[in-house]
């Protein structure tokens, strides 16, 4: 399928590694122009020097911290100077990381969660994704063109009460009603706003996870997998090959009716009928 | 049907005075004790507590006032929303929208507080009172109410969730005031809220009940 990406100009936040990684090489690969963005710059570096490989002088790459509004602001205007007007925008952060201080339940449940740290999610998962939207939509339905995807999760639609995640399990869903709303404000305009919601994906980041849980569990790890992967009726986790996959459909030329998604891409794990 | 919800002692948080008075008195009929925080002081009809501290100020010196006050909370009912009345424009600051989450951080520290002793007592009912936008477009209004809204129902999902094994229930009861009178709105929230407070509803839980005479496109 022509996706009719070539010449577009997109922005990926955490483009440097997972499920970023995948969607700034698969966009690159369809004939866009990209630019990454991330905070650590060597493992930026890292990433740039791959994917120039395969769309040179098409890949671009700024360090800044997209949770934070200064650095979403250096980031469209580096884009915009290296590549031009932006066309695509797939905001990509992760939320709030508390420590746990082994003293009790891990922070993320309910009971634990400090109060302060509901609305430092709300700061780096809601705000950052209004914030590079607000960026570059205006332009885009100027232009009468646009894709603004945001990379959530299956919690934004089924809270996941039984792991530590009170956080993203409050904050998704307020991003997923905040995109909801833009998506009908830009109706009919030629900019589309859509989701990807993941669940288990083979990520370094879900790996520690998975090996964190395996041991308050009591459980081996290869046991956690199996339940966990058991209860997917794809019996696997996704790749994050496959997250980027979906991001390039919404962005593409034939999905431009396609708009307020959340698209599920969790193997099947999801319960909702609709 | 008795509710048992006598000498159940409940607190009702919020600003919603007419949504909050119903489901106070929905309460004190049923028997259970009832007090409320600060901005509702005086708001809720005969037989009410006023607790002199507000939410937004200080919700654990609040959840500890009430404590003290009823000897323990059972049941805490949050006729609370993020205001209503607020379209999110697009070019729009962040202050509203941060400041509405603000409210729904100071309602989660409540809730924290609250939960200790009814996971102690093997007894407890989380019912937030809201607006319908807070799972819906709205099509004048209430932006504000459906960001911040689905945080709160992913807060009671939780709840339901994490809380379930201790007999403590979490549901939200969400209003359309566009379904009926003002008034007869504010009593069948009322009556929901106590429904769900109640003994026999033990098994209800993660649930939004939609109080809105049926108007809502969506199928659920």
């Amino acid at each position: 399928m022509d996706l009719k990406l070539s010449g577009k100009v997109a922005i990926v936040s955490g483009g440097s590694k997972g499920i970023g990684l995948a969607t700034a090489r698969l966009l690159a690969s369809e004939g866009a122009t990209v630019v990454i963005s991330a905070r650590s710059e060597a493992t930026l570096e890292t990433a740039l020097a791959g994917l120039s490989g395969i769309a040179p002088g098409r890949v671009f790459a700024v360090a800044a911290d997209m949770t934070d509004a200064a650095g979403v602001e250096r980031v469209v205007a580096e884009a915009r100077r290296a590549a031009g007007e932006i066309d695509i925008a797939v905001s990509n952060v992760i939320g709030h990381q508390i420590e746990a201080d082994g003293k009790g339940p891990p922070p993320g449940f309910f009971q634990t969660v400090p109060p302060k740290e509901i609305q430092a999610e709300f700061n780096q998962l809601v705000l950052s994704s209004w914030r590079l939207a607000r960026a570059v939509a205006p332009t885009m339905r100027e232009r009468g063109w646009g894709r603004i995807i945001n990379v959530s999760s299956g919690v934004s639609r089924e809270p996941a009460w039984e792991l530590p995640h009170v956080l993203p399990n409050m904050a998704r869903p307020a991003a997923a009603a905040l995109h909801r709303i833009m998506a009908k404000a830009f109706s009919g305009s030629g900019v589309t706003v859509n989701s990807i919601l993941t669940g288990s994906i083979a990520t370094d980041r879900n790996q520690h996870y998975f090996q964190w849980l395996s041991k308050e569990r009591g459980v081996t790890l290869e046991a956690l997998l199996a339940e966990v992967y058991g209860a997917t009726p794809a019996r696997r986790p996704g790749k994050p090959e496959e997250m980027a996959a979906a991001i390039a459909f919404l962005c593409s030329e034939a999905a431009g009716l396609i708009n307020g998604v959340g698209l599920p891409v969790t193997g099947g794990v999801m319960r909702h009928i609709y | 049907m008795d509710l048992g919800l006598a000498g159940k002692r409940a607190l009702i948080i919020g600003d919603r005075a007419g949504i909050a008075r119903a489901c106070a008195q929905a309460l004190l009929a049923e028997g259970a004790t009832v007090a409320c925080e600060g901005a509702l002081g005086g708001k809720l009809g005969a037989g009410v507590t006023g607790l002199e501290i507000g939410l937004l100020a200080d919700p654990l010196a609040l959840a500890q006032a009430a404590s003290a006050a009823m000897g323990g909370v059972d049941i805490v009912v949050a006729a609370l929303d993020f205001p209503t009345g607020e379209a999110l424009a697009f070019e729009q600051d962040e202050t509203a929208l941060t400041q509405a989450w603000a409210a729904l951080t100071a309602m989660s520290a409540l809730y924290q507080a609250a939960a200790v002793g009814m996971r102690a007592q093997g007894f407890g009912r989380f019912v937030w009172a809201g607006p319908i936008e807070a799972k819906q477009l709205s099509a004048h209004s209430g932006d504000i109410d459906t960001v911040v809204g689905m945080g709160a129902l992913g807060l009671h999902k939780v709840i339901s969730g994490e809380m379930g094994p201790f007999g403590v229930t979490a549901n939200g009861v969400l209003w359309d005031s566009d379904a009926a009178g003002e008034a007869e709105i504010a009593q069948a929230v009322g009556a929901s809220v106590a429904w769900l407070a109640s003994e026999p509803a033990a098994y209800v839980t993660g649930y939004v009940l939609a109080v809105d005479a049926g108007r809502s496109q969506g199928l659920f």
